[in-house]
């Protein structure tokens, strides 16, 4: 019983991180019905930013901590900046081209950025070769590492202020009624196109975020990293109901969840025959089925609330 | 002079819709349009809020010149459309609606400019916890028009408000939008219900296929033997 709870555990920290990457996706096609499929690059930006700068900061001699909080801040910015222009720059000249247009766009944004990254990084897988900690507690044999719980408190704190923002704050209020009808929005004095942009710009901020812990998880960084995790995501967010906030939340650590318990049994199940390798076969088995069962997600309906 | 339109034209995918049209509205007036299905009174209303684009012609509000100004800026300045189909919210709360309303004015004089709507409306009070989906179609309308009163426009412009409304429902309401004009408001109206229209408004203007066919004080429109054939039967 402790594997299960063990992979629990594990499921959990990872289905925070694809939570907070499922946000950004739900949240820029619950108010403009697009797909960001470069949203999934951000996160390894974010990613690999952090990693660079926490180790040139640690080079200068500043302690891990701190150097893994600059890290952060300065990953956060630069993906809130690199958000805001690839809204602007990608998805804002087509805002009333067919949907396929922007689509298309998404998926070359989404080369571009892998492409400027093995520029920047190189093609090389990039290590980050820093003990954050070793403090771990252990209860009937399933262990939690205090970067886990780092992880997963800080994914929770980041969700409900996302949360509280949307519901209870005039640009949350103004984003929800975007996502209803961007005309009536309008109608209201909304200024829609600022409302988009700073959509983009919070759910940049969380793939930041998101990135940073998954390098730091992971202990490495590559410039395809995000293909991977933005698929995830994604799956997540469609398995939660896309556009739905609550959705993307639950899709997320549930995702995380059901590929670590995967990822757990698959070998005694397969009687070796497939090893934990193949857990991220487990993402994708989850996508097709709730396309098959449950097309509009677990939490999603035509009443959905959006944004 | 509040509004001046000046041979305004309005064209969707090469289909005229509104055709080099002139007409203005004074401070505290109260004027509707009246004319059949398709005959662009929508598409004035629009091109005035600004959710379409005026081909030609130019628009003065406040003697401002407007034709630039998006749609968003349009209501700050005192210009508030109710679409056609009222645009609730229906996801978000009816306060949360009446607060959409007040987004364009600063936060100070929100709660007293909200009791005031409340006491208008009653019933949104009762209710102004729940989704405004849940609202019958008489009370959605009445929500729209609170909502709209809390942008504290000069001209609030009302399209189509009785539609799919029991007739009991359009009674009351046109009640309501008389007690508000009363408050100064200057009112331009688009209504299926030409009797109704013309027995609130002050002067009118009868559109037919995208051209303004007559221009008259109400009390003279409903006499008119054009009106009195083709909108009054």
């Amino acid at each position: 019983m402790s594997t299960f709870w063990q992979q629990v555990v594990n499921g959990l920290t990872l289905g925070s991180i694809y939570a907070l990457v499922a946000l950004g996706y739900t949240m820029v096609y619950g108010i403009m019905e697009l797909i960001n499929f470069a949203h999934g690059d951000v996160v390894m930006v974010g990613a690999l930013i952090a990693l660079s700068v926490s180790e040139l900061l640690i080079h200068q001699g500043l302690s891990l901590p701190l150097a893994l909080s600059i890290a952060i801040m300065v990953s956060v910015l630069v993906c809130m900046v690199l958000g805001w222009t690839i809204e602007k720059i990608a998805y804002r000249p087509l805002r009333h081209a067919p949907k396929l247009a922007p689509l298309i766009t998404a998926i070359g944004l989404s080369l571009l950025l892998q492409q400027i990254a093995a520029l920047i990084w190189g093609k090389s897988y990039l290590p980050f070769s820093h003990t954050l900690t070793t403090t771990s507690w252990s209860w009937h044999g399933v262990v939690i590492s205090a970067l886990q719980l780092d992880i997963f408190g800080l994914s929770l704190l980041l969700m409900f202020l996302l949360w509280h923002l949307v519901h209870h704050s005039k640009l949350g209020r103004a984003m929800r009624a975007t996502a209803q009808s961007v005309a009536f929005a309008q109608l209201m004095g909304v200024n829609t196109d600022r409302v988009i942009s700073q959509t983009f710009v919070i759910g940049s901020a969380l793939a930041a975020v998101a990135g940073v812990m998954d390098v730091m998880y992971y202990a490495v960084g590559n410039y395809t990293m995000g293909f991977l995790l933005g698929l995830k995501a994604f799956t997540a967010a469609v398995l939660g109901g896309i556009g739905n906030l609550k959705g993307a939340m639950l899709g997320g650590l549930l995702l995380g969840v059901v590929e670590a318990l995967g990822a757990g049994y698959i070998g005694d199940i397969t009687h070796g025959f497939f090893g934990s390798n193949y857990k991220d076969v487990f993402a994708f088995l989850v996508l097709i089925l709730v396309l098959i069962f449950k097309p509009n997600g677990l939490l999603g309906s035509n009443t959905q609330e959006k944004v | 002079m509040l509004l001046d339109v000046k041979q305004l034209s309005v064209s969707y995918g090469g289909i005229h819709a509104v055709r080099e049209i002139s007409f203005h509205i004074n401070r505290g007036e109260r004027v509707t349009i009246i004319g059949a299905n398709g005959a662009g009174k929508s598409s004035t209303l629009k091109a005035l809020a600004g959710l379409v684009r005026i081909e030609k012609g130019t628009v003065l509000f406040n003697d401002k010149l407007i034709n630039a100004v998006p749609a968003f800026a349009r209501v700050s300045e005192g210009l508030c459309l109710v679409p056609e189909g009222r645009g609730i919210f229906q996801r978000m709360t009816i306060e949360e609606n009446l607060w959409m309303g007040a987004y364009s004015q600063p936060n100070g004089s929100l709660k007293q400019h909200l009791d005031q709507v409340y006491a208008i409306f009653p019933r949104l009070y009762e209710r102004r916890l729940q989704n405004a989906g849940t609202l019958s179609g008489g009370e959605q309308q009445m929500l729209a028009i609170g909502r709209a009163l809390l942008s504290q426009p000069q001209l609030l412009m009302l399209d189509e408000p009785s539609m799919g409304l029991a007739p009991q429902m359009v009674d009351h309401l046109f009640e309501i939008i008389g007690r508000v004009v009363e408050t100064g408001v200057s009112l331009l109206l688009i209504e299926q219900n030409a009797q109704l229209a013309l027995n609130l408004c002050d002067r009118a203007y009868v559109m037919d296929t995208g051209e303004i066919i007559l221009a008259e004080s109400a009390e003279a429109c409903l006499n008119h033997p054009l009106v009195q054939q083709a909108y009054l039967g």
